[in-house]
């Protein structure tokens, strides 16, 4: 998308701690899940 | 030691680099991972859990992304499935939001007119629940133009 590009403005807009905190909380349930069953 | 296997559909990096840092998470935490890049169409295989993401362009997942899901439903409705989309936020831009409108959801947008659906995001019995929680996060793009016709039909085959 070109055109797109040469109108939006640059940067990282990725929220880095949501994504941490949801990775987080992906790593609990699959560490929890392994250690019940 | 579990293993996850993380699948993004990416078109300019900013997904991949998502999945990149759950990875890393997952890694320190103790958990055996691999990244695929549903472009490649990889496999499912063997893994005890799945985390699949996709940027969203127009209110819709990559289409190598859905294919994925397609591709592998029979084992996803058997495995704990997180999924995560990657795309602007209310407000970042007019033209999102005016999608955004329309299209209520981008995951259901790209999920719910397909058989999919009914495997990864919808739990089938208590002892196989599946994760549905989706993390939406803006990246250094955004589809402020006008949609082009191609876009539309697609969408417009979606809702």
């Amino acid at each position: 998308m070109p055109a797109a590009k040469a109108i939006l403005p640059a940067g990282d807009f990725r929220e880095w701690d949501a994504i941490e905190a949801w990775a987080h909380e992906i790593a609990a349930e699959v560490m929890g899940k392994v250690a019940v069953g | 030691m579990p293993s996850v296997q993380i699948v993004y559909a990416s078109r300019h990096g900013g997904t991949a680099g998502i999945a990149d840092r759950i990875a890393e998470v997952l890694r320190t935490e103790g958990a055996d991972v691999a990244v695929a890049d549903a472009a490649d169409r990889p496999d499912a295989g063997d893994f005890d859990a799945y985390v699949i993401g996709s940027g969203v362009y127009i209110g819709s997942w990559l289409k190598e992304g859905t294919e994925f899901l397609e591709r592998n439903q029979a084992t996803l409705a058997t495995r704990p499935v997180w999924l995560f989309s990657s795309g602007p936020l209310p407000g970042s831009s007019k033209a999102a939001d005016a999608k955004a409108t329309e299209a209520k959801d981008p995951l259901a947008l790209a999920l719910v007119p397909r058989r999919v659906r009914g495997a990864a995001v919808t739990a089938r019995s208590p002892s196989s629940a599946r994760r549905s929680t989706r993390v939406t996060t803006t990246s250094s793009w955004a589809p402020s133009t006008r949609p082009t016709r191609r876009s539309r039909s697609r969408s417009g085959s979606s809702a």
